[in-house]
């Protein structure tokens, strides 16, 4: 198993806050701070966020798309690997979440291709992955894994906002298109058009801040049939156009995730790369400046 | 509008993940109440906390006005929020035209040049507006103010009126007179001030620019000195009346230094350089006043036992390398900044 820098998880004596008095008389003694069972609450999120400030990354897919096993696959192929180009795992609040969706994937070993139950609205959430970056900085991310439904609706006409209103706060969109559904003849345009829609949602205004980043995901990309990879090959520019009305920047990431032989997954070390890229830069706001009334304040060397 | 309505949003995107929530309308109005009124006594420890330092009482009274908001909120002094917060509260106590507003300006500036910042990028900006602002403001004309002399004579008495009495028209009459008395006084004492420091900075500004003439001219020699950066910086501080830095002190100490205060020069050597010869005020050593802090360890070393650590363990660099007119401009305003402080 890969090394883990840091124990995610800190005591509850680190975590006391100034004027709190102890929850119970355990407090003091040092024991694992595992008040997050499975996923983040956003309430939980905003304290961890308010503490280092975190990477808000939203999966918008419907249901069966391989969203959760996106995640989950990130997770295993983090403890089966001392890093992912360059990024090491570093913990996570959430390691009972991620364990929980990954042990999904061990139950189907000796089968070519793992396979994930469908997140349900109840056990939806966010789950958090400290990642040491190549260059030493640590990023804090916060992986939304939500019900497809909700993005059916999104889909229906439903403003992302009013689906999700911490939607705005968020740090990457990642618009999942599901190759499998892609290959499936006849049927190509239905799952384009649904990436299409979350994407038209995207633009939105006041969804995607001018620092966000927005990404195409084709999932389950070695289930790409030769009809499905021309269909990819057609639609790729014109999804790519419309992520780059909000997004300049936008890419497409294409994966297979879920195969259970480490080395036939692809496209994880593009997306932890993505996920963990700075940033885009702000515009400024720039600060007026006053006109000086006088020569010496004018003056330049 | 304040500097907050505009800008905070943008700033609190790092940790509030629901702009319209409770939490980032309370982080909000805590930095509107404590810019506000910030007091010069503690816009320094602000400044410290905001760009990094140990937070103290500073970090307790931050979390205090948000509480009031928001009582749910706790926080610990190395957390993102009360940084954000002091950041935010320092950006609008930035925006009043006072004494708080130019400590804050050039403590954040001094933060800059020793490479410490804030979580708000623009911080080093909006300080040195508001040091523009405040320099402007200090040289406004003097305007006469209207006198609304009807409502003084509203209380004379009437003495063709039928049945007056002198008693009471005397009274009336000196009430009516120590009105205008007051009135005047207090106008011509409001114009006396605003004229002496008008006249203050015109002396102010004649004087810096003889003293920048007669030092390029060589009477003075600042540039070939060992102690010239400085002696540079020290001499305009001095002529300094208001406590407002000149907006453009840099460019008259490039101009002043000429070539050498182009060269980059380490600040260890530059205070080595001067060797405690330049006479300075004392101030409370830190990473607020690295030179002040640096010159301070080198006098009580007397240049040896590896003074540079001790002034390292005071939270200051001194291996940071700076053109020359930095390091000079950065001299005058710490001794600019211990003076408006004190």
């Amino acid at each position: 198993m890969a090394e883990i820098d840091e124990v995610a998880l800190e005591t509850r004596e680190q975590t006391q806050r100034p004027g709190r008095l102890p929850d119970d008389a355990t407090a003091g003694i040092e024991q694992p701070l595992v008040t997050v069972e499975d996923a983040m609450t956003l309430e939980q999120a905003r304290a961890l966020s308010g503490r280092r400030g975190a990477r808000l990354v939203l999966l918008m897919g419907e249901s069966a798309t391989g969203k959760t096993a996106l995640t989950a696959m990130l997770w295993q192929q983090f403890l089966e690997q001392d890093g992912l180009a360059g990024h090491r795992l570093a913990g996570s609040r959430c390691a009972r979440g991620f364990e929980r969706r990954a042990h999904w994937a061990r139950l189907a070993a000796g089968q070519p291709r793992a396979q994930f139950p469908a997140t349900q609205s109840q056990d939806g959430g966010v789950l958090h992955l400290r990642v040491r970056r190549p260059d030493g900085r640590r990023v804090e991310l916060l992986l939304s894994d939500l019900a497809g439904e909700q993005f059916e609706r999104v889909r229906e006409g439903q403003p992302l906002l009013d689906a999700l209103p911490w939607a705005a706060r968020a740090d990457r969109f990642a618009v999942v298109l599901d190759a499998q559904a892609l290959s499936v003849p006849g049927e190509s345009e239905i799952a384009v058009t649904r990436a299409r829609r979350l994407l038209a949602a995207l633009q939105a205004p006041g969804v995607v801040r001018e620092s966000a980043r927005i990404a195409v995901v084709l999932t389950k990309s070695d289930s790409l049939t030769e009809s499905g990879a021309k269909a990819f090959t057609r639609h790729e520019p014109e999804l790519l156009d419309l992520a780059r009305r909000s997004d300049p920047e936008a890419i497409c990431v294409q994966t297979a995730a879920v195969a259970l032989v480490r080395a036939e997954r692809q496209g994880l070390a593009e997306w932890i790369s993505w996920l963990c890229l700075n940033d885009r830069p702000h515009a400024p706001i720039s600060v007026p400046e006053v006109a000086p009334g006088r020569s010496i304040a004018a003056f330049r060397a | 509008m304040t500097v907050l309505v505009e800008r905070f949003p943008r700033w609190v995107e790092s940790v509030e993940l629901l702009p319209a929530s409770a939490r980032f309308a309370a982080l909000r109005q805590a930095a509107e109440g404590v810019g506000g009124t910030l007091e010069p006594a503690a816009a320094l420890d602000l400044v410290a906390y905001a760009v990094g330092r140990d937070g103290g009482f500073i970090f307790e009274a931050l979390c205090a006005a948000v509480s009031v908001y928001d009582p749910s909120f706790a926080a610990s002094p190395s957390d993102l929020e009360p940084h954000l917060v002091a950041s935010a509260a320092l950006a609008r106590a930035l925006e009043n035209d006072n004494l708080t507003a130019s400590i804050v300006a050039a403590a954040i500036l001094s933060a800059e040049f020793a490479g410490l910042y804030a979580p708000v990028a623009e911080l080093p900006q909006l300080a040195r507006a508001a040091q523009a602002r405040r320099f402007g403001s200090l040289r406004e004309r003097v305007s006469m103010p209207s006198l609304e002399l009807e409502s003084l004579f509203k209380n004379m008495p009437s003495f063709a009126a039928n049945g007056w009495r002198a008693s009471e028209a005397v009274d009336r009459l000196a009430t009516a007179t120590k009105m205008l008395a007051e009135q005047l006084d207090g106008i011509l004492g409001g114009l006396a001030q605003r004229f002496e420091a008008h006249s203050d900075a015109a002396d102010e500004e004649l004087d810096v620019l003889w003293w920048a003439f007669g030092a390029q001219a060589g009477a003075s020699a600042l540039a070939d000195r060992h102690d010239g950066l400085l002696q540079a910086g020290l001499e305009l501080a001095d002529r300094n009346r208001s406590g407002a830095e000149i907006p453009t002190s840099s460019e008259i100490l490039r101009r002043v230094l000429g070539p050498r205060g182009e060269q980059e020069c380490v600040l260890a050597d530059a205070v080595a350089a001067a060797g405690g010869r330049v006479e300075m005020d004392a101030a409370a050593p830190g990473p607020l006043f690295p030179i002040l802090t640096c010159n301070a360890a080198c006098v009580a070393l007397a240049g040896e036992n590896d003074w540079v650590a001790a002034a390292a363990r005071l939270g200051v660099d001194p291996t940071i390398r700076r053109p020359g007119y930095e390091i000079a401009a950065q001299t005058m305003r710490e001794l600019l900044l211990v003076r408006a402080s004190a």
